[in-house]
């Protein structure tokens, strides 16, 4: 959906792909979320986080409780990558 | 990275659309797998009907998607036993409103685009279900479900005939519903009165099928090497074939233990050149 918005505003070259990268859309996606996941890697876990360890070989002791909010993170995407405000 | 140490030799296959008269590995018939399966993209079958929702699609089951939208109505519970014994088949308890991806407004700002092409790395897709728009499914998928064995090299698929039994080329259909579950919840029709509302309107899809039912066991008995070596052929073949070129997003819908580090070097791989897998 961020993509699609994204070639929708010309923010992406739908040829050529430029214009956002993984790293943009996965920060776009942060900024629109309510809650993060804290997957416990040398850190202390979220305490919302939820105990589980679904797949024993995984590492991750902990189910989180991250929430994309799709029309938030559009929202920001229109915000702060528009080319030509207001979008 | 490629286990093999060759480029791929194998072709992907068309999907035999628009009649699709059966399904190509279980040979059952087709209308059999609807109706046998009246909901496939909710994968248990739904206390319908349900009070529609103005304002919202009019999709039959929309009602019950409350990851989409929850207004504290009847949801999956995971710990649920269900009558018959199964578990995770019932639906109770009540969810709690708000707590959705709040995709209804965002669907104000756009419903997707048909330049982006979203691959469903999973046990395939059936096409034959009529909650798809067939015409947003890429014309050629690939499958890669072999008869597992546990040897990695015996999942290198190509035609070089140097395996036995050789892998299933087939169209990437589902014969285990997950897959389909997954797409559904991706792109399944909104607004036509029946099934579920996928979050995307317009994107396109890929079926991509690296497990299944038959041949190599349901996908989450996968033995794991085998799972990962076929997880990396097909990201490999999106990775070079041109008519794949516009899949941006890789939808992965399955784990692998933390020393399988093949397949997170490779989705690395695609991370580093933009593309967005989701995982």
């Amino acid at each position: 959906m961020i993509l699609a918005r994204a070639i929708e505003l010309g923010i992406v070259n739908q040829q050529t792909w430029a214009g956002l990268t993984r790293d943009d859309i996965y920060w776009i996606l942060l900024q629109g979320a309510r809650d993060q996941i804290s997957n416990v890697l040398g850190q202390l876990a979220d305490p919302e986080d939820k105990a589980n360890q679904r797949f024993p070989y995984s590492g991750d002791t902990h189910d989180g409780w991250g929430l994309i909010d799709i029309d938030a993170s559009l929202e920001y995407l229109e915000a702060n990558y528009c080319p030509n405000p207001p979008c | 990275m490629n286990l093999c140490g060759h480029s791929l030799a194998y072709q992907p296959v068309g999907r035999p659309i628009p009649d699709c008269p059966f399904d190509p590995v279980t040979g059952i018939p087709c209308d059999e797998l609807i109706l046998g399966a009246p909901f496939p993209d909710l994968q248990v079958t739904p206390p319908l009907p349900c009070p529609q929702i103005p304002g919202v699609p009019d999709d039959e089951a929309f009602c019950l998607q409350w990851g989409t939208r929850n207004f504290g109505q009847f949801v999956r519970d995971q710990n649920c036993i269900a009558p018959s014994g199964q578990m995770n088949n019932c639906w109770e308890g009540t969810g709690v409103a708000g707590i959705d991806v709040d995709v209804v407004p965002a669907w104000n700002r756009t419903t997707g685009h048909p330049a982006v092409g979203v691959c469903v790395l999973d046990s395939g897709i059936e096409y034959c279900n009529p909650d798809f728009d067939q015409s947003r499914f890429y014309p050629n998928d690939f499958s890669l479900t072999g008869i597992g064995t546990g040897s990695i090299e015996y999942v290198c698929c190509d035609f070089s005939g140097n395996f036995d039994p050789p892998c299933n080329f087939g169209p990437a259909r589902d014969n285990l519903g997950h897959g389909t579950f997954v797409a559904s919840l991706i792109g399944a029709t909104s607004n036509n009165g029946i099934g579920i509302a996928g979050i995307d309107q317009r994107c396109r899809i890929l079926s991509v099928r690296f497990g299944g039912s038959l041949g190599a066991g349901p996908l989450h008995q996968f033995l794991p090497q085998v799972k990962i070596a076929r997880a990396i052929i097909a990201l490999e073949e999106i990775w070079v074939e041109v008519q794949y070129k516009d899949i941006r997003i890789i939808n992965m819908s399955f784990a692998y233990p933390k020393d399988q580090s093949a397949a997170a070097e490779q989705i690395s791989a695609f991370e580093s050149v933009g593309a967005a897998p989701s995982h």
